[in-house]
């Protein structure tokens, strides 16, 4: 008994030696992620859990339907209700891009010559999971590098702007909604034309800051991206605004997300509209805008046809 | 009598069971909450607030005091719901530790074996004290004030929980016990 008394009492320190030792292990692993290259070297570790949900998520998903969902006529009615919410998300795009072309009119009616969005290809996911918790807001949606998702590409579901793809894995990507407070997207008021930098609050809806012509928004109009900064196209949905209680005589203008009205469980994800900028993209060629000129004028025209004949 | 005889075996085996095995089934159903809790979970177009599963690991484990497989698994744990909740890594790990060692501390100390009253309070304020303590990790780690009411809505769904999974948490063993757990 007392031999047994002795062994317990000795293996007690142990416990709490290495209980210590796991506390700091785990302080220590938060602290050096605070360099940016050490948590950059974490991040394959996120991407694999994110594709090994999906992974699950799909084994799960394909099951068939048993004899009794046949009798009972159960799986004919999923099977419809499949079909018809694939068609509402497909007339969903087309409705977004009507809307978005509005816009592109009016701003081409503005500014003659003016160079069109570039067109838009890109891929409908299923969210596989909302993790929440206290830290960043994100969907994982099963579709990864595999598919022809990179990281910048643009979610949108039938509401509108649901957010940006920040981590691809080879079958899944993690997309950073537009309701976090990390989340940083230029907006702009659709009848009021007045610009901001909008971002998520704790509350659920979005603020509008940082803008640049000091105007007031119209309550109640659209809020749509505005394409500046070259990763959300122009004229995505993204919300209604609202006037909010503000510091001072200041209104603080609020926006309420569409994303929420319509969670379908669906997002497409489109390549962000980024336009490389002339350095990256130089002209191939050696024409100079001597050259270009001189090619342009008529009486180099005439000339060039005289020597020919 | 006929539920009695499907039931009684099971029961038994239960009874029977080590450490080692209760441990597994622990684990592994925290595994399960946690991967659950990833699925959309609205209501009515309410959020529901998911139980953090680590922590009602770590209440029901430091039951009998510290021991090392528990911690190891806390820290698994804690590991998963930083990956899937895209918190630093670290953060659960050491919130699932200081929960787990706060109440081994309280229950060694209190001697809550002979204080019921004691024994049912101890376990939801050290799952208040854990949540308490995500948040200020939380605070401490994001740039902006983390609110309070999706941590008070998991604490609550946590405090549900843990009574009912809290009989698959026992480690069958006395306090201060030391053989065949390590």
């Amino acid at each position: 008994m007392a031999r047994q008394a002795r062994t317990v009492a000795g293996k007690r320190p142990a416990r709490r030696l290495f209980y210590g030792v796991l506390l700091a292990l785990a302080l220590a692993l938060l602290i050096v992620q605070g360099a940016p290259g050490i948590a950059a070297f974490f991040s394959p570790a996120r991407t694999l859990t994110g594709d090994m949900i999906v992974a699950g998520g799909q084994t799960v998903k394909t099951h068939k339907p048993g004899l009794l969902a046949h009798l009972t006529g159960q799986a004919q009615n999923e099977a419809r209700i499949d079909r018809l919410e694939a068609r509402v998300r497909e007339l969903s795009q087309y409705e977004l891009a009507a809307r978005s072309m509005a816009q592109r009119l009016e701003a081409y009616e503005s500014m003659l010559n003016a160079l069109g969005e570039p067109p838009r290809k890109g891929v409908t996911a299923r969210i596989v999971a909302e993790p929440g918790g206290p830290f960043l807001e994100t969907l994982l949606a099963n579709a990864g590098h595999a598919q022809g998702v990179r990281t910048d590409y643009i979610a949108v579901n039938e509401g509108g702007l649901v957010g940006r793809v920040i981590e691809v894995g080879d079958i899944s990507s993690r997309i950073l909604m537009v309701t976090d407070y990390n989340s940083r997207v230029p907006v702009l008021g659709e009848t009021s034309g007045v610009r901001a930098i909008l971002f998520g609050d704790r509350d659920g809806d979005g603020v509008l800051d940082d803008r640049p012509e000091r105007d007031a928004f119209i309550p109640g109009e659209r809020v749509l991206t505005s394409g500046e900064g070259g990763i959300f196209p122009r004229g995505l949905t993204v919300g209604e605004v609202y006037p909010g209680p503000g510091s001072g005589d200041e209104t603080r203008w609020r926006v309420r997300f569409s994303l929420a009205e319509t969670r379908g469980g669906f997002v497409r994800l489109i390549p962000p509209a980024r336009i490389p900028a002339p350095e990256d993209a130089p002209v191939t060629g050696e024409e100079t805008l001597a050259e270009t000129q001189r090619s342009d004028s008529p009486s180099s025209a005439e000339t060039a046809t005289t020597a020919v004949q | 009598m006929a539920w009695q005889s499907l039931t009684e075996p099971v029961l038994a085996q239960w009874r029977r069971a080590g450490p080692n095995i209760r441990l597994l089934l622990g684990t592994g159903l925290a595994t399960g909450i946690i991967l659950i809790g990833l699925t959309p979970r609205s209501l009515f177009g309410i959020d529901v607030a998911w139980p953090f599963a680590g922590l009602v690991a770590a209440v029901g484990w430091a039951r009998v005091g510290l021991s090392i497989r528990p911690m190891l698994a806390l820290c698994l744990l804690g590991l998963l719901q930083d990956l899937t909740s895209m918190a630093p890594l670290g953060c659960f790990v050491i919130v699932n530790l200081v929960t787990y060692g706060l109440y081994a501390a309280m229950a060694g100390a209190l001697d809550t074996a002979h204080d019921p009253v004691l024994d049912r309070l101890l376990p939801y304020l050290s799952l208040l004290a854990g949540t308490v303590m995500l948040w200020l990790v939380a605070y401490m780690l994001a740039s902006q004030t983390v609110a309070l009411l999706p941590l008070l809505g998991a604490w609550l769904t946590t405090s549900l929980l843990y009574p009912i999974v809290q009989p698959l948490l026992q480690l069958n063993r006395r306090p201060g016990e030391f053989g065949g757990l390590a």
